[in-house]
């Protein structure tokens, strides 16, 4: 199963799809959380990493739509850090799913090249097995030069983690230049793994779930929550329809909330000094770090 | 001429969905009013306090758990929750056993924004003083709570029967979000040369995350578990920037605004939050 897949649309979905793009605002940048593949396996009666794999194929179903519907960015929440706690079989089925796709994904760069994916790998990827590791890190290089869409996935992450990196970023490498007033929600925000991706405009999260379960918790605040009924691999075309009609139709209600928030943070940035050289230099530290970071996985 | 075509339905689809909305909007309003008038105005006080308290009873027999800590997210367009609204809630809240009450009300004070310091004390005077605010110092911790990464990953997976006679209330404010966050870090990192920040840095990454939970608890004066339920008064569901590192498990249920809200409104909220099974990862 391929990355993007060769979805077939019907007339109807390919009519419905021209319309939503003719008549209304595409979201930028979509999030998923993908839950529901181990209930779908129960109600099928099959194996648990079977249903992840079902679902696997859906978010390759879910990226052709997204490509083909206009949306630039997708992040989805493939593994969090609390899925350790599951049972040693199924973690250790989950990663051979994902050693299986991201070799995959290495077999067929030049197709990601011809859509133009960016795939990024946001969380903690220590925690995960070297040899995962390896492939994650490869993966990441080897679709850098592409900027047409990106897919962040999140893999060993959960938010507060990744606020906690942030912060012990800032505690490791600021020691040389930075100065404590440098330190505001703008500088944190670019430490987050997701620093150079636009907030999230629209969240759909499935199996009827109406929690977040510590997903994107600092970049979603002015996103659009949409929580659907269906399973994860149960998802179709309309439901990712519906989901974009609903971003169209709440998004107007929050436009002002959106722009009091986004001229707050051009104030901040320009009082907490934050396009100085200083902070612009030890932005830079922190993506050569994590660039050297990938270059040293991807060689082990 | 495909275009076209999409066009127009694109058109007719802005349309319905338009008159979908103005009609949604009417049909609440003016259920609000009959329910406000059936139910509020034509039954004595006496009468409607004894029709809550017999819904709220009947609802705590029924649930298997209780939030300890409810959330209250106004968004900045709502014109529906004002304070006698919350002052309901309050009492509801009260009634079921619900221990924490936040209120994170993004209005302007010109918009209908809702001091708590207001409600309570005009509840001092009335009732004796059933809702505390402002939090008490002290403690930075929850009473009891559970400790990160341990079962419940900071949580509690809600409570069951036991009955306070005050409720804690906090209000939330804009500030207490990423801002917060920052000037934690700002202060570690004013620190970083100290023998303690340097020991974090040492330890695994939950000693810091730990750290940061308990300076942030500090400054909101969080004396209660995260919240385990939130409700969100608006037309769609957004966080509206609601303290990103508390609210990670909460479950969300959108009040729509301009829709009536009473005693059965809460009671179905709990009942929903009731039948939730927070998995924590397994």
């Amino acid at each position: 199963m391929s990355w993007v897949s060769d979805y077939k649309y019907t007339w109807t979905e390919r009519l419905a799809m021209r319309t939503l793009r003719a008549c209304g605002h595409i979201p930028h940048h979509v999030a998923f959380v993908m839950d529901g593949n181990r209930r779908f396996a129960r109600s099928q009666q099959i194996d648990k990493i079977e249903g992840h794999s079902r679902g696997f194929a859906k978010l390759a179903d879910c990226l052709r739509w997204c490509l083909d519907v206009g949306v630039r960015e997708v992040t989805t929440f493939a593994f969090s850090i609390e899925n350790f706690k599951r049972s040693s079989e199924e973690v250790e089925g989950l990663f051979n799913l994902a050693r299986e796709k991201f070799a995959r994904l290495l077999e067929e760069t030049a197709r990601l090249d011809e859509h133009g994916i960016r795939i990024r790998i946001i969380g903690n990827i220590e925690l995960l097995p070297l040899d995962l590791q390896k492939l994650v890190a490869s993966a990441m290089l080897s679709t850098e030069r592409n900027g047409k869409l990106f897919l962040n996935v999140a893999f060993a992450y959960t938010s507060r983690d990744e606020i906690t990196q942030a912060v012990e970023t800032v505690l490791r490498h600021g020691c040389e230049d930075l100065a404590a007033e440098d330190i505001s929600e703008r500088l944190l925000e670019e430490c987050l793994y997701t620093r150079h991706s636009p907030p999230p405009d629209l969240v759909f999260r499935t199996s009827g779930e109406t929690r977040l379960s510590d997903f994107m918790m600092w970049q979603l605040s002015t996103s659009v929550l949409y929580f659907s009924n269906v399973l994860w691999p149960q998802i179709t075309f309309w439901h990712f329809l519906a989901s974009i009609v609903a971003y169209q139709r709440d998004r107007w209600q929050l436009e002002d909330f959106r722009r009091e928030r986004r001229m707050e943070s051009v104030q901040l940035a320009k009082t907490s000094g934050f396009y100085s050289e200083r902070v612009q230099k030890f932005l830079a530290i922190i993506d050569e770090d994590r660039r050297k970071l990938l270059v040293r996985l991807a060689a082990n | 001429m495909i275009e076209v075509l999409c066009l127009l339905l694109g058109r007719i689809l802005l349309l319905l969905i338009g008159g979908y909305e103005l009609i949604w909007r009417l049909r609440e309003r003016l259920n609000a009013l009959v329910v406000r008038l059936s139910y509020d105005l034509w039954r004595s006080a006496a009468a409607r306090e004894l029709h809550e308290r017999r819904v709220l009873t009947d609802c705590r027999s029924q649930l298997t758990k209780t939030p300890q800590h409810l959330v209250l997210v106004i968004s900045p367009t709502d014109a529906g929750v004002d304070a006698v609204l919350l002052r309901r809630i309050f009492d509801f809240a009260l009634d079921v056993g619900i221990k924490h009450v936040s209120l994170y009300d993004r209005r302007t004070k010109d918009k209908g924004y809702v001091d708590l310091a207001d409600i309570c004390r005009s509840s001092s005077e009335e009732q004796g003083g059933s809702f505390k605010w402002p939090p008490t110092s002290s403690p930075s911790k929850a009473e009891n709570p559970p400790k990160n990464g341990e079962k419940t990953n900071g949580y509690v997976n809600g409570a069951n029967g036991s009955h306070s006679t005050q409720l804690q209330l906090y209000q939330i404010s804009a500030a207490d979000g990423h801002a917060l966050i920052a000037d934690v870090c700002r202060e570690l990192y004013e620190g970083r040369e100290t023998p303690v920040v340097q020991n974090l840095l040492k330890q695994k990454r939950e000693a810091l995350t730990e750290q940061i939970s308990d300076m942030l608890n500090k400054r909101l004066g969080f004396v209660a578990p995260e919240p385990e339920l939130g409700i969100v008064f608006a037309r769609q569901t957004c966080t509206y920037g609601l303290l990103p590192w508390h609210v990670r498990f909460t479950e969300f249920h959108t009040h729509p605004s301009g829709r009536h809200f009473n005693v059965e409104t809460f009671a179905n909220i709990l009942s929903k939050y009731s039948r939730c099974e927070q998995r924590w990862g397994t």
